[in-house]
């Protein structure tokens, strides 16, 4: 055979194959002898061949859709379960795919990382010094730029009304790592930090509400905090910006430089995030094995700040996604075992619909028609109702999405980039064809066990049951160990979830309301000034109506601030940079009676503890078991570690019980000192209002910081519940969805049961009526039909109960508090699938038991 | 009321010169593509992705049959209009008859001419 005879009979293969193997020799001899273009030959005959079967498809389509009209209740139940399963991925999918799989919006954004600090203790902070990012600039070979970076705060004033602007002073290297091009003018060059030069760039968005967009914007000057700015670039309006020390992205109002001078120049003053890039072709190992040899040799070179210190990398975008990522990858496996289920569901319906047309069929192919003919028309009616279930689905998910956008705005990360958009239609599509496949699987293997010969000879009673009705059991365990599966690990997520909710948090959340911290303006910048400015505060708040307790503090349980440091305590040494570390608080005297704080030893702080009086600090039992061990506390005396030198040695005058300041981490050691003898740069407030409502007194607090501080924006309040519900946001999306997904299994799972247990009682009919005429009571036969139902769910739930400890174990880490093998909802879970064996099979065996003999023998 | 041939007509022109080709005599696929190309001077070429594809729809459709092998070409198969194929084409052949007698009527053609 030539070379074009080659090409003819492979172009030939884009025919069916009925027609390749009756056309296919004159069409080569045809070609033998006229001759063509190859291409042109190879275009017809594809051509030919596509639009044959394209003609075929339409052919079985509209035959199927037909066929389809004929039994709608069978075709609303088969859709919607298509629905169910499809539109429940799309949604998930969408989710995962916004978080997750779609790249951060910056240029090459897997080479984004992020330094870390670990202490002599082990603690890790993502912060850094200055001094820290110019000593591993000038040693690193594996990271192309690093920028510290800091969040800043400032108070534009407009029209007299003060507004809070929240942006970042970064190093100028910040714009080349992320890839920022401005709208206008330029990003902010290492010129920009110097003395004396007060630039800003800031966004579209402030652009947009306070300047209108003007193009003379850029040059103009902008005053934060009274002091003057010249807007030197304007961001694009989708720019996001990352703050490694929240790890999080966002739209930040402006950026400033770093200022070279009056950012605490020390090694040791480690508060600022560090963002940088690796090198082109640089992994994340080899960056790490590289810091690791530098860490070491700045041990070296500076053993007073860096002893003992190291500095790692982690990718930026797994920070950013923290926990986030492996909770959507549960959600979408657990989605995925919906859809599994459903198809083996579907696939169930099908084949006893089918089995229902074993005559039609059987005729059919004894007229020539090819079992692949059979097969296609097969897949063509389970795909034409996959299609349908999806579009429906898609509605759903666009639904579902909506209705969880609020919830899903504090549960996750990136949560304003989910949407359904093409990648979600692609993987719709993806889910029709592998549904429509596994649909269609089991209906045709029960096609291939029947022949012409046993379909005529069982005429009388609807084909030859067993075989088929084997593989329908199959199904049906499959079915209810995946769904045993996903009601545990949903249950587990659940009872994780309620014990994070209820961890006690040391403290009486009831009628507290806090406010956000503020940074405390520069016009208070003197300690006179600060102290005057904190008494007046207080004051306005403690005689607010209905509050009982009011607190200034630098920070509160489940806030975002928190600051801590290496503890001294007088008469101790630590060698090797091995001071233990606390937490440290600036509170007023009533903090503790505020958030009902158990005073456990000594005295609270009163007035008197103020500027000029003896330091004194107050600290958590936890300070007390762990780094005073023994001693007794009243008596010692402790002082922070600055960055520099260290503060005055203050004695311990009380100690409270512990409170936790987040909901996953036990309670740490804890210093308290009073706000009085303190002066912290940024301020909040705890008041206890128990008899008020909680809206009124936040508008109340919030009335009183306008007062105090008329430059600065009121800040938001919050109360106890709501920090809690914040805090647990992502666990209840998690949950929510993982409940939703564990209902719809056992639903299906349900109705699966029914289906197969109801199938074998129309199989039996005969012996039933046979059993009832030998005298079988109604209640043998009942249990009979349960028996045999409890036999294929125990198999289910043998099967279920490996993959769900499978499961278990791999989301351990999502747990919290409750075992992955928490026995209680292992147990209840299983009772609870043996009670929908029941109460499935319950209609059933109820008609098993009305089985007339002489109505089941006339069958024969 | 139309029977139940009207209801199949017109015709695609393909279709229709296949069926004239057959009408003629009894030819196997090759020949009646150089047929069709004979009688439309070349104008009108089914090639083989093509014919064949019509072919089996008419056959499918009882309109054709297919002759039992051809002894001096194993590999050809010959083809035959059938009877309900034949009044199909004479069908066709009187509607473009008709329409033909209209156009010289309204002096759309000469009479006797050819278009």
């Amino acid at each position: 055979m030539n070379a074009l005879g080659v090409l003819a009979r492979a172009a030939l293969y884009a025919y069916p194959s009925d027609f390749r193997a009756h056309y296919a020799d004159q069409i080569l001899a045809d070609i033998a002898h006229d001759g063509a273009h190859p291409a042109a030959l190879l275009f017809d005959l594809l051509r030919g061949g596509i639009a044959m079967r394209f003609e075929g498809f339409l052919r079985n389509a509209s035959y199927a859709l037909r066929r389809l009209r004929a039994a709608p209740l069978f075709v609303a139940i088969v859709i919607l379960t298509f629905a169910l399963g499809i539109g429940a991925n799309v949604a998930v999918f969408s989710v995962l795919n916004g978080v997750v799989l779609r790249p951060l919006p910056f240029p090459n954004a897997s080479g984004l990382v992020i330094v870390q600090a670990h202490d002599p203790r082990g603690h890790t902070f993502p912060a850094i010094s200055v001094t820290d990012a110019s000593d591993l600039r000038t040693q690193t070979h594996t990271i192309a730029a690093i920028a510290a970076v800091s969040d800043d705060q400032g108070t534009l004033l407009v029209g007299g009304r003060p507004v809070s602007l929240y942006g970042l002073d970064v190093m100028p290297e910040y714009s080349t790592i992320l890839g920022i091009k401005p709208e206008l003018g330029r990003a902010l060059e290492p010129s920009d930090g110097r003395p004396g030069v007060h630039n800003i760039v800031i966004s579209y968005q402030i652009w947009q509400k306070y300047f209108a967009l003007r193009p003379s914007t850029l040059g103009s000057t902008l005053s934060l905090d009274g002091q003057s700015f010249r807007i030197v670039g304007i961001l694009r309006r989708n720019q996001t910006l990352a703050d490694p020390s929240q790890g999080s992205i966002g739209h930040g109002d402006f950026l400033k430089a770093l200022p070279e001078t009056g950012t605490a120049r020390s090694r040791g003053a480690r508060f600022l995030g560090a963002v940088a890039r690796l090198s082109p072709g640089v992994s994340l190992a080899n960056a790490n094995a590289e810091f690791k040899l530098i860490s070491n040799r700045l041990q070296r070179l500076y053993p007073d700040t860096d002893a003992h210190w190291t500095f790692s990398l982690v990718s930026f975008v797994g920070t950013v996604l923290g926990s986030a990522a492996s909770s959507l990858w549960i959600i979408f496996a657990a989605v995925v075992g919906v859809l599994l289920i459903a198809c083996a569901n579907i696939g169930n319906m099908l084949a006893a619909r089918w089995s229902s047309r074993d005559r039609e069929l059987a005729i059919r192919r004894a007229l020539g028609a090819s079992s692949r003919a059979i097969a296609g028309q097969l897949f063509i009616e389970t795909g034409v109702l996959a299609f349908i279930g999806a579009i429906i689905g898609i509605v759903l998910a666009f639904a579902a999405l909506h209705v969880l956008s609020g919830l899903m705005s504090t549960a996750l990360p990136r949560a304003s980039s989910v949407r359904i958009d093409a990648v979600s239609l692609l993987y719709a599509m993806g889910a029709v064809i592998i549904a429509t496949f596994l649909a269609g699987l089991s209906p045709l293997l029960s096609l291939r066990a029947n022949d012409l010969h046993s379909v005529l000879k069982s005429a009388g009673r609807g084909g030859d049951g067993s075989r088929r009705h084997r593989m329908r059991a199959v199904l049906v365990v499959l079915e209810v160990a995946l769904a045993l599966s996903l009601v545990i690990v949903s249950g587990l997520m659940l009872r994780g979830f309620v014990a994070l909710v209820h961890t006690p948090l040391g403290i009486r959340p009831e009628g507290v309301v806090v406010t956000e911290s503020v940074a405390v303006p520069q016009q208070y910048g003197s300690p006179a000034a600060r102290a005057t400015m904190q008494r007046a505060l207080l004051r306005r708040l403690r005689v607010l109506p209905g509050v009982e307790a009011a607190s200034l503090a630098l920070s509160y349980p489940l806030g975002d601030t928190r600051i801590g440091g290496s503890i001294d305590v007088f008469g101790r040494t630590y060698p090797n940079g091995g001071a233990p570390f606390a937490w440290t608080n600036d509170v007023s005297p009533e903090y503790f009676r505020a958030l009902g704080i158990p005073l456990v030893r000594g005295r609270a702080f009163t007035a008197s503890d103020a500027t000029g009086s003896a330091p004194v600090a107050i600290v958590n039992q936890a300070f007390v078991a762990r780094i005073l061990k023994g001693t007794d506390s009243l008596q010692a005396r402790i002082r922070l570690q600055g960055p520099g030198s260290a503060g005055a040695w203050a004695a311990i005058v009380g100690v409270v019980a512990n409170e936790r300041d987040s909901l996953t981490s036990a309670p740490e050691p804890e210093v308290y000192t009073p706000a009085a003898q303190a002066s912290p740069p940024y301020l909040s407030s705890v008041v206890y209002a128990p008899r008020v409502d909680v809206a009124v007194a936040g508008r109340e607090v919030q009335g009183a910081f306008a007062r105090t501080m008329p430059l600065v924006q009121p800040p938001a309040t919050y109360t106890m519940p709501q920090l809690v519900a914040i805090a647990t946001a992502q666990a209840r999306f998690a949950a929510i969805l993982l409940g939703l997904l564990a209902l719809i299994a056992l639903l299906l799972a349900l109705s699966g049961i029914f289906g197969v247990v109801s199938f074998s009682v129309t199989q039996r009919v005969r012996e039933f009526g046979v059993r009832t005429a030998l005298g079988a009571t109604a209640r043998d036969i009942v249990i009979d039909v349960l028996r045999r139902a409890f036999v294929t769910t125990a198999t289910g739930v043998a099967l279920g109960l490996v993959l769900a400890a499978i499961a278990a174990r791999a989301i351990a880490s999502q747990l919290g508090s409750i075992s992955p093998f928490d026995p209680a909802t292992f147990a209840t879970v299983v009772v609870l699938v043996f009670l929908c064996t029941a109460l499935a099979s319950l209609q059933p065996a109820m008609r098993a038991t009305r089985v007339q003999p002489a109505e089941a023998l006339r069958y024969e | 009321m139309p029977n139940e041939i009207d209801v199949l007509l017109p015709l695609n022109p393909r279709t229709f010169y296949v069926l004239l080709c057959l009408a003629e005599e009894d030819r196997h696929g090759y020949a009646i593509s150089k047929a069709i190309e004979a009688i439309t001077d070349g104008a009108v070429r089914l090639t083989p992705g093509t014919l064949y594809p019509l072919i089996r729809q008419l056959l499918v459709d009882g309109w054709i049959v297919e002759l039992p092998e051809d002894a001096e070409d194993p590999r050809r198969r010959r083809y035959r209009l059938s009877a309900f194929g034949k009044r199909i084409a004479q069908a066709e052949a009187r509607r473009l008859d008709a329409l033909v007698r209209v156009a010289r009527s309204f002096h759309l053609l000469p009479a006797g001419s050819r278009a």
